[in-house]
């Protein structure tokens, strides 16, 4: 799989890889990584910073695209942003442990032109996801739409885009959204799909209206335009 | 003075106000870049219209003012639903869904305040239906959009 630097990886959890160093030796690699939500990461209980070595990762540092593979599956689904990838040695302290997986192929796209190194909503978000994954049986989303909304704010949410309200939303859903610039915008992520709805509110004109993915590049244009 | 009788059903004039609490909490409410502040959440959990229904509970403003209520009169602290909004009646009926206007009714619901100033925001859906997703974010958009915070403090700090 090819992680390079400002590439999203992964779906459920979510961390900083800072630098990511191999041993041309004995080709072990290490990865030093953020968890950028420390509070929470069930699963994973890690804490900021935190040094990993992968063992027998079999990490190939070339120009471009950088091979990653036979990375044990530990703590699942943890996400990964990647900012260096840096040769040299590496420090051990405990396996990595976590499946590295490309979201998407867009995002490994816009890395490779500009590195996402750093995500202003990122935080917020995946906090917000995380109090509703531990509220009450009213208030929480499905595993699914939560999993979703995980995985799609990266594709969708551009490194400048403003933080939105994350609220429950109907069905079991969870719901993003946004109110600036005129626009009132509105990402909805359920079980077993996603959706968009979006208006200008003087004019009270809906602009935008249906599946996510019928939509992806006109939510991400607009995404684009939500910054300060 | 309030156009329907104590005890009487019947049409809320449109120059009235409604009141509706909200709950106090992030998980209810969204922020308003252009606004500045938080408004409530275009979702089930705060304008919630009842399935058979199709009723959203409020207060009738005027005839609780002529008991001598405010707003706080109807804030329940131990409920989470401190805050207090309103809006018109005029500017809800106004309120088209699918082409059809809300309804906006004096629906008591006992012989003292405030259950006597008890309101009714109706939804024009046949009893079993129920709304695409993009006409109940449409609709509770626009009913956002007109409820205006008249009691209660906001102490969230903008997403961030």
């Amino acid at each position: 799989m090819v992680a390079v630097p400002g590439e999203v990886v992964s779906g459920f959890g979510w961390s900083r890889i800072e630098e990511i160093v191999m041993n041309p030796e004995d080709g072990k690699a290490a990865m030093r990584w953020h968890s950028l939500a420390p509070s929470n990461s069930g699963s994973s209980q890690l804490k900021w910073p935190h040094e990993h070595e992968t063992r027998g990762a079999g990490l190939e540092n070339t120009p471009g695209p950088t091979m990653m593979s036979g990375i044990s599956r530990t703590f699942a689904g943890v996400a990964f942003v990647v900012s260096s990838i840096v040769p040299g040695s590496y420090s051990s302290s405990m396996n990595i442990s976590g499946q590295i997986v490309p979201i998407a192929q867009t995002a490994a796209e816009g890395a490779l032109a500009q590195p996402r190194t750093q995500l202003r909503w990122l935080n917020y978000v995946m906090g917000r996801l995380d109090d509703l994954e531990n509220a009450g049986d009213d208030l929480r989303p499905s595993a699914d739409a939560l999993a979703s909304a995980r995985t799609l704010v990266f594709q969708l949410l551009s490194d400048n885009t403003r933080s939105p309200s994350v609220v429950p939303s109907d069905n079991g859903g969870v719901m993003l959204a946004w109110h600036q610039a005129g626009v009132d915008l509105y990402l909805t992520f359920e079980d077993r799909d996603s959706f968009a709805w979006a208006r200008q509110r003087a004019s009270e004109r809906v602009f935008l209206s249906g599946r996510l993915s019928d939509h992806h590049r006109e939510v991400q244009g607009l995404l684009e335009k939500l910054t300060d | 003075m309030p156009n329907v009788p104590c005890g009487e059903t019947g049409q809320i004039a449109d120059a009235d106000a409604i009141w509706r609490t909200f709950k106090n909490d992030i998980n209810y409410l969204e922020y308003d870049v252009d606004a500045g502040g938080w408004r409530p959440a275009a979702t089930m959990q705060a304008f919630n219209f009842d399935h058979t229904t199709h009723e959203m509970s409020g207060r009738w403003r005027e005839h609780l003012q002529g008991d001598g209520w405010v707003p706080r009169g109807l804030v329940n602290p131990g409920s989470g639903y401190s805050l207090v909004y309103e809006a018109d009646a005029g500017a809800l009926r106004a309120v088209l869904a699918d082409g059809d206007p809300l309804t906006v009714d004096h629906t008591p619901t006992g012989p003292t305040p405030p259950d006597c100033a008890h309101a009714s925001v109706y939804w024009p859906l046949r009893m079993e239906e129920t709304p695409a997703r993009s006409k109940r974010l449409e609709v509770r958009s626009r009913l956002a959009d007109l409820f205006r915070l008249v009691e209660g403090t906001i102490a969230l700090l903008p997403p961030n």
